[in-house]
């Protein structure tokens, strides 16, 4: 369960501060498909970077099970999104001069997971996005569905409670973005975690559980697919 | 993030990036090289230098002396001196300097002699001697000394006697042989040769001198010249020496006879002069002097009887400061590249943070500590360090190994000696001491690393 109460970033001081969020009040329960939508300067970003302790609040709680992640100290902030969640970028972030391999473990790295169960679990996030005969390919010979394929296999292998995914679809094609946008889903499915997208795609909002709409930093709507799991304004 | 990973990802980055890698590590290893050079040198040359000094005095010697230019060698007396019979004028050197040494007397040698830890004293002859030569040949300069049983010289042929020479016997340099008309050393060995040596002035004749020129003047005939007595001493030839490889003088050897022959041909040539029974040191024989701290306990002791005195550890400390001297002046240089490269490390670090700005971002987000951050940058630095350090060492080592012959063959140190020495133990600590500097370098491009917050580094072009 993702609570944000009364939620403001402000960036800058004083004469030149930039309210970039106002008073944001979610709630996203465990397991939700939630699609963040709005233009280029809305909010959006910043929301996902706060709601997934990139970023921290000026004012008011972020939180996540039941602990506020704005109070974290960094050390236990890194932790916290070290074990509890997951990344995609539009722009993948793979890096390039290492092999599939070497990218998926990194998270594992991070979270001081040991070697035998780093082979384990790297190989079968693998397996789920099918990559596994490129396992020892480095990143830079694959295609751009491949990378963001092998970003999502970074981003599930330590099996995070929150993904977040920032544009996912936006530098690929429609039918490679398909096939990256089920996997996402299937992975909410199987593995029942939550998923957060930031997007502009209004196809792509349209498949999630709950649309969450910012215009200049404001919560503009939130609407709620029917009958199924729901959100709640306050 | 466990260490180990750190290091292994700070390797891998650093193949991305072989050309700059390789560069960078080649200013280092210009360092290490000169270091690794300077210190195989410096380990060739001291344990030549111990060779030496092993082969040119016996460990239980001590100079000892009335001066106390015996304990600092090579810096002479400069101000003036109360003045002592004793004191001789010795030039040094083609600046026509001269300087004046306390001498050491016959009545200090007796003394010395009855010292309970005094095994033998052998005072400093300095035999003006005028010729050698051999019935039927011509005659030949030479010079002439006491037999040192501490310092045995290599033997063409013959044998050494394990105490002194007898009296009546020499040692001949191998050089004298064909001059003196033997076949070969062989033919020396149990004939006999002459050596010639001149009484400086000789009251009696100088008598006769006034006499007959007060006498020629009364007769109106010429003066007569005055006579100086000469005196043909006859020996034996012992052995027919060589010059050893680690010979310490740079002339030819001397002709060697006996302590008592060298005494009795240094008062003939001394009779009735300044210099008469008095040298500028003796060499002493300490008993148990091997030991250094028995050595060191009897020049205390000496040294309270009014003596000066230098033990073999002494001169072999002296030598070494020498070396230590050249040796830093080198290192300095070594010293000096290192610090240029240390800028190259930290130029290229800087680089690396700045080409890989999202990656590090990615990692922060991803929940990577700003001090694991840190320290893979620090490592990658680390890693640049080592690979100059282990470079500049394998060049030297390589080096070393090639120019051994060679600069053994030219400088003539005789098979057996080499001048540059690796240690493996000095490298190594070499190696470790480049890859710390370079940790230290990374410091700054490590903290630069370190604190980049991880939105504004993803969201770098």
């Amino acid at each position: 369960m993702i609570q944000i109460e009364n939620l403001s970033k402000t960036f800058g001081k004083k004469d030149q501060a930039f309210t970039a969020l106002e008073n944001v009040n979610v709630e996203i329960p465990d397991g939700t498909t939630v699609a963040i939508v709005g233009k280029s300067g809305s909010g959006k970003s910043t929301l996902m970077h706060v709601m997934s302790g990139l970023d921290r609040a000026s004012s008011g709680t972020v939180a996540i099970n039941g602990q506020d992640i704005s109070q974290f100290k960094n050390k236990v902030l890194d932790k916290f999104r070290a074990e509890k969640i997951g990344f995609i970028f539009q722009s993948f972030f793979v890096q390039a001069n290492e092999s599939c391999t070497q990218n998926v473990s990194l998270p594992l790295e991070i979270a001081d997971v040991s070697v035998g169960e780093r082979k384990k679990l790297v190989a079968a996030a693998l397996e789920q996005v099918e990559l596994t005969d490129k396992a020892s390919q480095k990143a830079k010979n694959l295609s751009g569905g491949q990378k963001q394929r092998l970003a999502i296999a970074r981003a599930i292998v330590n099996k995070p409670e929150i993904l977040f995914a920032d544009e996912p679809t936006g530098n690929l094609d429609s039918t490679t973005g398909d096939k990256v946008e089920k996997l996402l889903f299937s992975f909410n499915k199987k593995l029942g975690s939550t998923l957060v997208i930031v997007t502009h795609d209004q196809d792509l909002a349209d498949k999630c559980d709950m649309q969450i709409q910012i215009k200049d930093g404001k919560v503009v709507s939130i609407d709620v697919k029917q009958g199924e799991k729901k959100g709640v304004i306050t | 993030m466990r260490m180990i990973d750190i290091v292994g990802r700070a390797g891998r980055s650093l193949k991305s990036a072989k050309a700059r890698t390789l560069l960078t590590s080649l200013a280092i290893a210009v360092g290490a090289f000169t270091l690794s050079i300077t210190l195989a040198a410096g380990n060739g040359i001291r344990d030549y230098t111990d060779r030496l000094i092993s082969s040119n005095f016996d460990p239980a010697e001590s100079l000892v002396g009335r001066d106390k230019e015996i304990e600092n060698s090579g810096a002479p007396n400069s101000s003036p001196q109360e003045y002592d019979e004793s004191i001789a004028n010795v030039s040094f050197g083609g600046g026509g300097e001269s300087h004046q040494i306390k001498q050491i007397t016959d009545s200090d040698i007796e003394e010395l002699r009855t010292l309970s830890y005094v095994e033998s004293v052998r005072p400093n002859y300095q035999i003006n001697a005028r010729y050698i030569t051999r019935d039927g040949q011509r005659k030949y300069t030479l010079s002439l000394q006491a037999y040192n049983q501490g310092q045995k010289p290599d033997t063409k042929t013959g044998t050494l006697p394990d105490g002194d020479v007898a009296p009546g016997e020499a040692l001949l340099p191998e050089e004298y042989i064909s001059l003196l008309g033997f076949k070969n050393a062989d033919d020396a060995i149990g004939k006999e040769i002459r050596i010639v040596t001149e009484e400086p002035f000789n009251p009696e004749s100088l008598q006769d001198l006034l006499k007959n020129q007060a006498q020629g003047i009364a007769e109106g005939g010429v003066a007569s010249v005055p006579k100086v007595e000469q005196r043909m001493s006859t020996f034996t030839v012992k052995a027919v020496t060589k010059k050893g490889v680690t010979a310490l003088s740079p002339g030819g050897l001397p002709v060697q006879v006996s302590s008592a022959d060298a005494q009795e041909l240094y008062k003939f040539t001394t009779n009735g002069t300044a210099q008469s029974g008095k040298y500028l040191y003796a060499s002493v024989i300490v008993k148990g002097g091997e030991d250094e701290q028995v050595a060191n306990e009897v020049k205390q002791k000496l040294q309270d009887k009014g003596y000066f005195v230098s033990t073999s550890q002494d001169i072999q400390q002296t030598i070494g400061q020498f070396v230590n001297i050249l040796q830093s002046l080198v290192a300095v240089f070594g010293v000096i590249t290192i610090i240029a490269s240390i800028f190259g490390i930290i130029n290229t670090m800087y680089i690396s943070v700045l080409e890989r700005t999202r990656e590090i971002g990615l990692m922060k987000a991803l929940g990577m500590r700003s001090t694991s951050v840190a320290w893979l940058f620090r490592i990658e630095a680390a890693w640049i360090g080592f690979l100059g350090g282990a470079l500049g060492v394998g060049i030297a080592i390589t080096t070393s190994i090639a120019l051994n012959p060679w600069l053994t063959e030219t400088l003539g140190l005789g098979d057996g000696n080499s001048i540059l020495i690796n240690n493996v133990a000095q490298n190594a600590l070499l190696i470790l001491t480049l890859t710390l500097v370079a940790i230290i370098a990374g410091y700054l491009p490590a903290r630069k690393a370190a604190k980049l917050d991880p939105i504004e580094a993803l969201r770098a072009e």
